[in-house]
C-alpha cells in the first residue's frame, strides 16, 4: 500500500502538467481604497491619460452610476468592499458578489468575444495558465466608472485580470487595464484577495433600489470584523495630469 | 443583408417570445392598450442596454415643430438574440415604429413593430411578451 | 365540477409518470443536475392560476400551475388579492426588486454542485442563491430570495426556504405571501433533459393550509448562453409608472 502511494506521489512529481486546477474557491475579501480611488493600486500611482481623455473626463457626468444602482463594472466590483464567492466547475469559473448580488459566469473553455454588445460587467472569457485564472474581458460599454473618483473609461476598454492562489489564505489579483481612446499606454493595478475565514460566514442579500422618491436606498457597508483594520495603502493625492 | 438577418432573427425571436427569460411587470402598468400609436421619424439614439434597450426617434408635428420620442423595447439578451447589435439602428435614418402610449402623458411609447428605411419589420417586443 | 376538472387537467399536465431515473454523477459522486434548465411554468409569472391572456400579459393558461388550480387564501387576503390586481404599480419587480423563491423558477437558472452547497444563478435580473447542503437557517434575517438549505434524498434535492419577506408576490396577479412563508421545493430528475419541480407552500398568517405548485423544467439547448441582465434606476420605467391608476379590468384575474 504505501509502496502504490509513493508510486502514485512520484506520478504526480515527474508530470506536474497532470496536476488539477489550481483551486480558487471560497470566500474572498479586499480593503483597501481602490474603491475611493483606483489609482492607489496602479504602479507609480498614476493613470496614463491622453489629453483629450482627460478633457472628455472633466466634462462628464458627475453622478456615480452607482449611485443609480448601476452595475460597477470590472475590475470595480473586485475592490468594493464587500465579500464575494468564487466556484469552480469543470469549464466554468462562477464569481457571486455579495455587492449588489452581481455575477459573473466566466467561462475557462475558449470561446470568442459577443461582438456589437456594450454590457455593464462586458463580456467574460477565462483560461487557466499554470497557476493562474486569466480573464480576458471586453465589452464593457463606456458608463461605468472605475472608482467613485470619477475615473472612467471609453467602450474600448479591455481588461485582462489574472487570479493567482498565493498561499492559503490569500491569493494575487492584478488586472491590466488597455483603452486607446482613453490612456496613451496599458497600464496595471495589484492587490492581495484575503481568504474570509470567519467559521460560518456565508454571503447574506443585498439589493439597491429606487425608494419611493426615486432616489436609490444603497446598502450597509459590512463592518470588518472586530480587531481587523482597514487596510489603506498610504493614500496619494489623485494626479490627473497626462503622463506620457 | 443586415436586413436579411434581423428579418430571420425577428422570426426567430417571434418563437422565443414563449419561453420569457425575463420579468420586469411594469409594462401592463405603464403603457395604454387603448391607445395604439404609430409615428415616423428619425433615429436620434438607438441605446442597446440594461434593463430595457430603447430607440428614440424626432419625430415632426403638423406645424413643423420637431418632438423626440421614446420607445422601450425588449432588454438587451431578447435583442441581441434576435440579430440586433449597437450599431443595428443608426442615428440619421428613418423609421416607423408601432406601439402603446404610456399613461403618463410623456412622450413614451413601448415599440412593438418597426419599420426600417428598405421596408423590412422588425419585432422589438410583443403585446403578449414585451421582453 | 369546474374544480375536479380543473384538478385532472393539472394532475394530466404537471404530475410526473412514475418511472425511476437515476441521474450520471458528478465528479463529487452527487446526483448529476447541473446545466441550464427551462422551466415551462406556464406562464405563471402572470399568474401561478389559470389565466386569460391579455395585453403585456402573456398567453392564456387553461391549466396555472396550481394542484387544485385554487389557491387557500384566508378570507381578508383573497379580498387583499384583489385589491393588489388594480395596482399594477405597486408590483415589486416592476421597482426591480427580486421575484424571491419559487417565483424566480419560473424562469431560466443555472444550476451547478458542490457537496457543501448548490449554486442557482438566474439570467433574471443576475438573481442567484446558494442553497446550502449543511448548516440552519439564519435568525433574525428576512431577504427576497430567502435563504436555502438542502439535502439528498436519494436522487431527489430537496431545499427547504425560509427567512422569506413579505414584500416578494408569487406573480402580477396580486397573489402575495407574509415573512411566514416556508417553502419546500424538490428537483426529481425524469431523464436527462427533464426535471419536475414540485414546491409545497405554506403561510399560517395568509392561507388556510398548505399548497402546491409543480412544473417542468427543461435543459437548455446545448449552444444556449446567459446574457448579462439587469434591473435598475437609468431604469426610466419609474419615472412613468402611474400611481393609484388601475391597470387591469376587476375582473381579468377571476378566483
Amino acid at each position: 500500500m504505501k509502496t502504490l502511494v509513493i508510486l502514485g506521489a512520484a506520478c504526480l512529481a515527474a508530470f506536474p502538467a497532470a496536476a488539477q486546477t489550481p483551486d480558487l474557491q471560497g470566500i474572498w475579501e479586499t480593503r483597501n481604497g481602490a474603491q475611493f480611488d483606483v489609482s492607489e493600486l496602479a504602479e507609480g500611482h498614476e493613470i496614463p491619460y491622453l489629453p483629450e481623455a482627460l478633457e472628455r473626463e472633466q466634462k462628464a457626468n458627475r453622478v456615480d452610476p452607482l449611485a443609480h444602482c448601476a452595475m460597477p463594472g470590472v475590475p470595480r466590483i473586485n475592490y468594493l468592499p464587500f465579500p464575494f464567492q468564487i466556484i469552480q466547475r469543470p469549464g466554468l469559473v462562477i464569481i457571486l458578489y455579495e455587492y449588489l448580488h452581481n455575477q459573473r459566469l466566466i467561462p475557462t473553455t475558449r470561446r470568442e468575444h459577443l461582438e456589437g454588445i456594450d454590457l455593464w460587467m462586458g463580456d467574460s472569457v477565462g483560461h487557466w495558465e499554470g497557476n493562474t485564472l486569466v480573464v480576458d474581458v471586453t465589452d464593457l460599454g463606456d458608463k461605468t466608472w472605475l472608482d467613485s473618483a470619477r475615473h472612467t473609461h471609453s467602450d474600448a476598454l479591455h481588461v485582462v485580470e489574472r487570479f493567482t492562489r498565493t498561499g492559503a489564505d490569500t491569493i494575487n489579483y492584478e488586472a491590466t487595464l488597455e483603452d486607446p481612446k482613453t490612456y496613451s499606454k496599458p497600464w496595471k493595478i495589484a492587490m492581495t484577495l484575503r481568504r474570509n475565514t470567519q467559521p460560518d460566514f456565508e454571503l447574506r442579500e443585498q439589493e439597491c433600489t429606487e425608494g419611493d422618491t426615486g432616489r436609490a436606498i444603497q446598502p450597509q457597508y459590512r463592518p470588518a470584523p472586530k480587531g481587523d483594520p482597514l487596510e489603506f495603502v498610504r493614500p496619494y493625492p489623485v494626479k490627473r495630469e497626462v503622463t506620457k | 443583408m443586415m436586413s436579411k438577418a434581423l428579418l430571420l432573427a425577428a422570426g426567430f425571436g417571434l418563437l422565443l417570445a414563449a419561453l420569457p427569460a425575463a420579468a420586469h411587470h411594469s409594462f401592463a402598468a405603464e403603457y395604454d392598450r387603448d391607445k395604439p400609436i404609430k409615428l415616423t421619424g428619425t433615429v436620434t439614439k438607438f441605446d442597446l442596454s440594461n434593463p430595457h434597450s430603447w430607440v428614440f426617434i424626432d419625430v415632426k408635428e403638423v406645424d413643423g415643430k420637431v418632438t423626440n420620442w421614446a420607445f422601450e423595447t425588449a432588454s438587451v439578451a431578447n435583442l441581441y438574440r434576435r440579430g440586433f447589435r449597437k450599431d443595428t439602428v443608426k442615428p440619421g435614418i428613418t423609421v416607423t415604429i408601432e406601439g402603446f402610449l404610456a399613461k403618463d402623458g410623456t412622450h413614451t411609447g413601448n415599440a412593438q413593430r418597426m419599420t426600417m428605411p428598405d421596408g423590412t419589420q422588425v419585432v422589438l417586443g410583443t403585446e403578449q411578451n414585451p421582453g | 365540477m369546474k374544480f375536479a376538472l380543473a384538478l385532472l387537467i393539472t394532475a394530466a399536465a404537471v404530475w410526473p409518470q412514475t418511472k425511476p431515473y437515476t441521474p450520471p454523477r458528478t465528479s463529487d459522486g452527487l446526483p448529476d443536475l447541473e446545466g441550464i434548465w427551462q422551466p415551462r411554468a406556464n406562464g405563471a409569472m402572470y399568474s401561478v392560476l389559470p389565466h386569460p391572456g391579455g395585453f403585456f400579459l402573456g398567453a392564456e393558461s387553461k391549466e396555472g400551475v396550481v394542484e387544485g388550480a385554487t389557491l387557500p387564501y384566508q378570507p381578508w387576503a383573497a379580498a387583499e388579492v384583489k385589491e393588489l390586481t388594480q395596482h399594477m404599480e405597486l408590483d415589486p419587480t416592476g421597482h426591480c426588486h427580486y421575484e424571491g423563491v419559487p417565483h424566480a423558477m419560473y424562469f431560466s437558472f443555472q444550476l451547478v454542485e458542490t457537496p457543501k452547497y448548490i449554486a442557482v444563478m438566474h439570467e433574471n435580473m443576475h438573481a442567484w442563491r446558494i442553497i446550502y447542503m449543511e448548516g440552519s437557517h439564519p435568525k433574525d434575517y428576512l431577504a427576497w430570495m430567502g435563504d436555502s438549505r438542502g439535502r439528498w434524498e436519494g436522487n431527489t434535492l430537496v431545499v427547504d426556504v425560509a427567512n422569506n419577506n413579505d414584500k416578494s408576490v408569487f406573480d402580477m396577479a396580486g397573489h402575495f405571501h407574509s415573512d411566514a412563508l416556508h417553502v419546500v421545493e424538490r428537483f426529481i430528475p425524469m431523464d436527462r433533459d427533464n426535471i419536475h419541480y414540485e414546491a409545497t407552500l405554506d403561510d399560517v398568517k395568509v392561507f388556510t393550509r398548505p399548497w402546491k405548485m409543480a412544473f417542468n423544467l427543461k435543459r437548455a439547448p446545448k449552444d444556449y448562453m446567459f446574457l448579462e441582465s439587469g434591473c435598475f434606476e437609468d431604469e426610466r420605467d419609474q419615472e412613468h409608472l402611474v400611481k393609484g391608476k388601475a391597470a387591469l379590468p376587476a375582473d381579468h384575474y377571476k378566483q
